[in-house]
């Protein structure tokens, strides 16, 4: 493929250097066999009409949004009208939802071109993709490898360019995991940013759309049309559109951008050597080029992974009793009772994953219990929210690990617990709404997988943080 | 053994909305099966619930009417069950926190407490057919109020004194049809026995789902009698769920209450709290309308009518407003009258006719007309009546009926004369008696003139001219 970003790709379209359909046609080439089986659905047809009719309009008027004309994919997660949506599991395997969902209803709007429905972990649980029925995701450089998880098919999926981006949902890391497993851009908004209609919900208090991208200005400019208010999200907050590419090209023309970025020291040396060298080489590359840091703490990290199963997993098991073989999806009809449509149903529709994480949310929620859990889960979550409020008083940014190792291979085999404990630098960032964008940096010497960093902003502060993350982009190259 | 019964009530109604509660679907219950339905209130995967403002004003309305306080921060909790027509698996509902606690509602001298209005949502309709069952999802996502009292109420009487009354409030207020035959209004009853005197409470049962005021009645009676007949044979009262048959009026169990029960309750994440600011709570309240105790007190003053008829008059808005514009057309009549025409003879037609008064041939106007024909003596109060019955049935006005039945008062002084003296020549020994004091005798000569007239003799006149043909 002749070009690497969405960025470039817009502007090869507005010189009318390239076409939409010739963008496809590379996608659909890198995509082959789906070798990677990054994508439950393919919408080949599809995408090939909207192209034409991008390449009619950009012949007349030039491309009318950054994204006209350009491939992408959406996580299954995403609800699209009359496309399968199947949520990477068996119990939406024929799933074609009546309706569009706000994300597929904005990118159509900005006139995009959807290659896709790519795969994920079961509803999203899981940081390696191979939570599905539909078979694990090659990680695109190595098939030994995991692409992370749970938006592993987006990850996979950029990184063969097979689309230009993808929007994949990040609960607890779902998104930045896999970006940083291949090595791509990961941004995650605040919570209450893009409004969650049409996502299929996991964890409600944590979910939030997060576009997986080759560089960080292409998340300014997909960022731009999914801010829009919409009144179907009682939990977005209503800022309003964000249009801040010109804010960060305007980058390119300054010498100097200061900013502070905290970090703590135990999360760096508790990483793996290979993690750990390739974080502190990132951080005097940071300090190079102006940026300062402080050391920062956080009192309350270590209940971070246990906070956010009991929260995640309580919500999960509320959410997703609507899957019940009554009323669409997998379903097991044929019995003599309503008990066991409901048992066998669900026990053949859901994968393992899944099902520990509903009993556990059941447990959790359950009477007598959920104040020792769901309750106090809850409290503590305000705790950890209030860390960061801390920290944020010395500094504009967190620096901070991504995951405590690169990709792992298939044969490497985790017990469920040892696979939470990914999640562990990603977590609280959901656990607290904030906006955080992973970037890659260096590659593993242990095994050549790409490692990186997150920066974790303030609160509805994305502007800021793409900026300070577009500045450090500039100066890599 | 004598017992005393401990009642609570909790009742569900469905708010009069536009739309649902958690999205723009039109609320027609009996529309088309399944037609009234979106993504979002058959729970498909992806969707969220938007509130209903609208529903919102409704609860605050109902809330100041039965002299709740209003949380100004109150949040939606989901109650997770399974059921085929609870499409997302959980009902949205208030219960940490619900809109408003702690009101009470007057009947009849005793205050009835209600410890809490939460807001949430109807469920849809199950329809068992052989071996299949149906799902109607038209009602799924209407927007109800839970009303739950205290066990405040002794017996049957009170509970459905106050269920009257609660409902003239929703009506008069606005939030709801209160069509009960349409589960607009929807009661369970929780009832335990204790001996007389004693201060700790017996187990109780819930019957669930009472769409009548009769049904409340029965089920309650049946209930006390059942119970008190287990506990007189020394045994236990089992903590159960029941369903009303209104056939055979008794209860049934459908299931025992155990700890397995548990809803799981958390806040839904998917909607925020319900913030209301004083001043929204002022703007709704300058939206009340006048309510039934008010409006009691405003007929007794203004129309100088007695408490009793007030408070038949008030029971429903739609008669307290016919009563109301009929007054105002018969400006300064006998509203006494009026009241008893309505009270008495109106509501006879309408309750045999099972017609709702707002529909009815006997507009306010028409009856009006009538009453001014009884009062310029055109006809007697006696004919009126069957006047009015044939304006009920064939809508035509007073002065048409009296037209074509031809049943106009004789107030023809001459002619009443004539006939009068006619009688007093052909009567000498009631004439002699009743100059002697026996006033009943006048009752005998207005009658006999009534004969002539065929019933059409203005009574009042006749009597005059009889008294001053006999000097008396
Ligand atoms: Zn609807």
């Amino acid at each position: 493929m002749n070009f690497k970003s969405v960025h470039e790709a817009h502007f090869a379209l507005k010189n009318k250097e390239i076409s939409s359909r010739e963008l496809l046609d590379d996608c659909i080439k890198n995509l082959g066999q789906n070798e990677n089986n990054a994508y439950i659905s393919i919408t080949k047809d599809l995408a090939y009409e909207q192209a034409k009719k991008c390449d009619e309009e950009i012949q007349k008027n030039g491309p009318s949004t950054f994204l006209t004309g350009i491939p992408y994919t959406l996580k299954d997660l995403f609800v699209t009208k009359g496309i399968r949506t199947t949520a990477g599991s068996k119990i939406l395997y024929n799933y074609i939802p009546p309706f569009n969902g706000y994300v597929a209803k904005r990118l159509e709007e900005a006139q995009g071109v959807l290659v896709g429905k790519v795969s994920c972990d079961q509803f999203g649980m899981g940081s390696s993709n191979e939570h599905t029925p539909f078979g694990a995701v090659f990680h695109p450089t190595n098939k030994d490898y995991v692409p992370g998880g749970s938006s592993g098919g987006s990850a996979a999926a950029v990184l063969e360019k097979s689309c230009f981006y993808s929007i994949g949902t990040d609960t607890g890391g779902s998104v930045r995991l896999p970006s940083n497993f291949c090595g791509l851009v990961g941004f995650k908004p605040s919570y209450g940013r893009i409004s969650r209609f049409g996502q299929i919900a996991y964890g409600s208090s944590l979910d939030q759309a997060a576009p997986l991208t080759n560089s960080v200005v292409d998340q300014a400019m997909i960022f731009k049309y999914l801010t829009q208010n919409d009144e179907k999200d009682s939990s977005q907050v209503p800022l309003g559109e964000v249009d801040c590419v010109d804010s960060l090209l305007n980058l390119k023309k300054i010498k100097k951008h200061n900013f502070t970025l905290g970090y703590s020291k135990e999360f760096l040396d508790n990483c793996r050597d290979d993690v750990k060298d390739q974080l502190y080489e990132a951080k005097k590359f940071l300090e190079s080029i102006g940026v300062k840091f402080v050391e920062v703490e956080f009192p309350h990290f270590k209940y971070s992974v246990a906070v956010y199963y009991i929260i995640a997993t309580s919500e999960a098991s509320s959410n997703l009793a609507r899957f019940d073989g009554i009323h669409y999806g997998f379903s097991k009809k044929e019995q003599s009772n309503l008990e066991s449509v409901y048992v066998k149903s669900r026990s053949e529709g859901f994968g393992d994953e899944v099902k520990r994480r509903i009993i556990l949310g059941t447990f959790s929620l359950s009477s007598g219990y959920s104040d020792e859990y769901y309750n106090k889960a809850c409290k503590v979550r305000r705790l950890i929210q209030q860390d960061f409020l801390n920290a944020f008083k010395k500094c504009d940014g967190i620096f901070s690990p991504v995951c405590a190792t690169t990709a792992f291979q298939f044969s490497e085999k985790m017990t469920p617990i040892q696979m939470y404990m990914n999640d562990l630098y990603t977590i609280p960032v959901n656990l607290a709404g904030l906006p955080s964008l992973a970037f890659p940096f260096g590659k593993s010497s242990l095994n050549g997988m790409p490692t990186g960093f997150q920066i974790i902003g303030k609160a509805f502060e994305e502007e800021r943080l793409l900026q300070n993350s577009y500045w450090i982009e500039l100066n890599k190259s | 053994m004598t017992y005393e019964a401990v009642i609570g009530l909790e009742i569900h109604t469905q708010l009069d909305t536009k739309t649902k509660a958690w999205c723009d679907c039109e609320i027609k219950v009996n529309g088309f099966e399944n037609h009234y339905v979106c993504e979002i209130c058959s729970g498909h995967p992806g969707t969220l619930p938007v509130l209903n403002k609208t529903s919102v004003d409704y609860a605050i309305k109902l809330a100041l009417a039965t002299n709740c306080r209003i949380n100004h921060c109150s949040f939606f909790d989901r109650k997770n069950y399974f059921y085929p027509d609870l499409p997302k698996g959980y009902q949205i509902t208030q219960y940490h926190t619900p809109i408003a606690e702690d009101g009470f509602v007057e009947i009849e001298n005793k205050k009835i407490r209600i410890q809490r209005i939460q807001m949430e949502e109807d469920t849809g309709k199950s329809q068992h057919e052989g071996n299949t069952s149906l799902i109607n999802l038209n009602r799924a996502g209407t927007p109800l109020l839970e009303i739950v009292t205290d066990p405040d109420f002794s017996d049957s009487t009170e509970a459905v004194a106050f269920l009257k009354k609660l409902h003239a409030i929703l009506v008069y207020l606005g939030v709801s049809k209160g069509d009960m035959q349409h589960g607009n209004l929807r009661c369970d009853v929780n009832l335990s026995l204790r001996k007389k005197g004693e201060q700790k409470f017996g187990t109780r049962t819930e019957v669930k789902n009472l769409n009548s005021f009769r049904s409340v009645e029965k089920a309650i009676e049946y209930e006390m009698s059942r119970q008190s007949k287990i506990l007189d044979k020394g045994e236990k009262v089992l903590q159960q769920t029941m369903l009303f048959d209104v056939q055979t009026l008794k209860t049934r169990a459908i299931r025992t209450k155990s700890d397995a029960d548990d809803y799981r309750y958390f806040v839904e994440p998917d909607l925020l709290p319900l913030v209301l600011s004083e001043a929204h709570i002022e703007r709704v309240k300058e939206t009340l309308p006048e309510l039934p105790d008010a409006k009691k007190q405003r007929f007794i003053e203004i129309y100088d009518i007695p408490e009793y008829d007030a408070n038949i008059l008030c029971s429903s808005k739609e008669l307290a407003d016919y009563f109301e514009s009929s007054a105002q057309l018969y400006d300064k009549g006998n509203y006494k009258q009026l009241s008893n025409w309505i009270m008495v003879e109106l509501l006879k037609l309408v309750n045999e006719s099972q017609a709702s008064i707002t529909k009815i041939n006997v507009t306010a106007t028409k009856l009006v007309e009538l009453l001014k024909l009884i009062d310029n003596g055109t006809i007697s109060g006696k004919i009126a009546k069957d006047v009015l019955v044939e304006m009920f049935d064939t809508n035509k006005s007073a002065s048409e009926v009296i037209e074509k039945k031809g049943v106009k008062q004789n107030s023809d002084e001459d002619q009443l004369r004539t006939y009068a003296e006619e009688i007093i020549k052909n009567h000498p020994k009631e004439v002699e008696e009743l100059k002697n004091g026996r006033d009943r005798l006048m009752g005998f000569f207005v009658g006999q003139v009534m004969k002539k007239t065929k019933g059409q003799a203005n009574p009042q006149m006749t009597s005059e001219i009889i008294k001053k043909l006999l000097g008396l």
